[in-house]
């Protein structure tokens, strides 16, 4: 059974023949599979940060429906939400603006766990203090961050903190929106790096929205290209990294800057 | 041919304790040259730039010579750097939304530049707005002039940006990370505008950008700041195929994700400079 079934789910902001009415997601299909990892790649406007708010329900289909491990979660109260709650975790592309500035980087980690809707849904660490080492360790980050505010910290050790907040309460999906995007270049290796080690390690399902598709490349098996709402298209990933089939997918590909040395 | 900018044991510090983050830097510009200053967030990359445009905070001190086009700029009030900003020198940030004044028509924002610096009619001003918004490669120059920075994308914003950046024509752009905050497809027509804008008006530019590859678009040769010091300069084929110093060598192995198998690990700086614990 797919981890994710998203069937035929279009989101529209305004109302239909409205002035400003746009189709941010114009009926989209799409499975994920326990262990695959996602690529989802386009332009800004392009509709994939809506449909992975959708995904997490954060936000909810005009039409169409969403199912998570063979549970509809379009359209849920979110108390019903428990199972998808803790077992899908998101990681943000700005850390500075995804980290509660006035929260220790301890509080922050722990947070999800402390959350009354993921400790009813059963299988959520208690021991706080314990998980809290686990998962500083797990993204290379010293114990003694915990005691420290994300604006002491490098661009490169928030978002391993964004990451380890995502992994606190052992999710099975990881989403990351962008996850290096706002980091330099030199750091973003190392964050990459270590997405890859820690989905590795944990068995987990990823799916990784970008729009850089040599990055997406390099950690994901499979990608979709978005563009105005709709799949542009997919397949592997190294298959549409070398052979891309859609004029737009080789115009991104094109737009990446390479060494030019003159 | 004398330089048109010249900086010269440059140091940069901060507030009571005069905290230095940039340690005696010195380089060159030559006319109508495009220098690439390349470093992380933090190597002091940015406050090198706003020292040179005069825009350092209150609490920010320079020492050391900055000469540009033989007039020194270190020491001088601000009511004499001030006529020089915007029309010899002149500055593309980052984020156009906050370069950008949301409350006023972009086309007002673009004559106010050049109505600062020449004594102009308003309908030869606004002749001359719609002239450099065309120039810079935007559709529909007169309707663009009217509408507000929320009604435009990032990439007609940015060529806002640095239409007001050029239209007085200066000697020196510094662009500070103009690319940053784009997609890569608007990323890349910002690139090409730049590099045939510049031309036109035959303006040098530093070029700034913590990313190897963007700088390489447009720039011949490339300085290297770390931890508020050059590590090393050099043409950009120089610097690319030879680096010399250990950091140098991380950035090119890590600007390289294309060549690297999927799945495999990526290179990163540590591999190549350890530098201290804690960043």
């Amino acid at each position: 059974m797919s981890l994710y079934e998203v069937d035929h789910v279009s989101r529209r902001y305004g109302r239909v023949g409205a002035a400003g009415s746009v189709l941010a997601v114009d009926d989209v299909s799409l499975s994920v599979e326990p262990g695959q990892r996602l690529g989802i790649v386009g332009e800004s406007g392009s509709g994939k940060s809506t449909l992975v708010r959708m995904m997490t329900a954060l936000d909810q289909p005009t039409s169409g429906q969403i199912r998570f491990a063979g549970e509809v979660v379009s359209h849920r109260a979110e108390r019903d939400l428990g199972g998808l709650r803790s077992s899908v975790q998101l990681v943000f592309q700005d850390p500075r603006s995804s980290l509660n500035p006035r929260m220790r980087v301890g509080a922050i980690v722990t947070e999800p766990l402390r959350s009354r809707l993921l400790r009813v849904s059963g299988d959520v660490p208690s021991d706080h203090r314990g998980r809290l080492g686990e998962v500083l360790e797990s993204v290379d980050l010293p114990l003694d961050v915990a005691e420290r505010y994300p604006h002491e910290l490098s661009g490169g050790q928030r978002q391993r903190v964004a990451i380890a907040r995502a992994l606190a309460p052992k999710p099975q999906v990881l989403i990351a929106d962008e996850p290096v995007s706002a980091l330099d270049v030199s750091v973003r290796a190392q964050v990459l790096n270590l997405v890859q080690d820690l989905v590795t390690a944990n068995g987990l399902t990823l799916i990784m929205v970008s729009h850089d598709l040599t990055v997406v490349r390099h950690v994901c098996d499979t990608v979709i290209v978005m563009r105005h709402g709709r799949i542009e298209e997919q397949g592997p990933s190294e298959q549409v990294y070398r052979d891309p089939q859609s004029a737009y997918t080789r115009e991104l590909l094109a737009a990446i800057p390479t060494f030019r040395v003159t | 041919m004398s330089p048109l900018l010249e900086v010269t044991d440059l140091r940069i510090a901060f507030g009571r304790s005069h905290r230095e983050v940039v340690h005696g830097i010195s380089f060159g510009l030559e006319p109508g040259e495009r220098l690439g200053l390349i470093g992380e967030s933090g190597s002091g990359k940015t406050v090198t730039a706003l020292a040179v445009m005069g825009l350092l905070a209150e609490n920010g001190y320079v020492s050391g010579s900055i000469r540009l086009a033989g007039r020194e700029l270190v020491g001088l009030r601000d009511s004499d750097l001030a006529p020089l900003r915007g029309d010899l020198m002149s500055m593309v940030f980052q984020e156009p939304m906050t370069a950008l004044d949301p409350t006023m028509p972009v086309g007002r924002q673009v004559a106010e530049v050049l109505l600062l610096h020449q004594h102009l009619g308003h309908g030869v001003a606004r002749g001359r707005v719609i002239d450099i918004l065309a120039e810079v490669g935007l559709e529909d120059p007169e309707r663009v002039a009217d509408a507000y920075p929320h009604a435009l994308s990032g990439g007609q914003r940015q060529r806002v940006v640095v239409a007001m950046a050029l239209i007085n024509r200066p000697d020196l752009v510094i662009c500070d990370e103009p690319t940053t905050a784009l997609d890569v497809t608007v990323q890349a027509t910002v690139l090409k505008l730049l590099d045939t804008a510049l031309d036109a008006v035959g303006a040098s530019c530093l070029f700034i950008s913590h990313d190897l590859a963007v700088v390489s678009q447009l720039c011949h040769r490339v300085l290297v700041m770390l931890d508020g010091e050059i590590v090393e300069q050099g043409t950009m084929s120089q610097v690319f195929t030879a680096p010399t110093h250990p950091y140098t060598q991380g950035l090119v192995a890590t600007a390289r994700i294309d060549a690297v198998a999927p799945g495999e690990r990526l290179p990163t700086v540590e591999d190549f400079y350890a530098r201290q614990a804690g960043r």
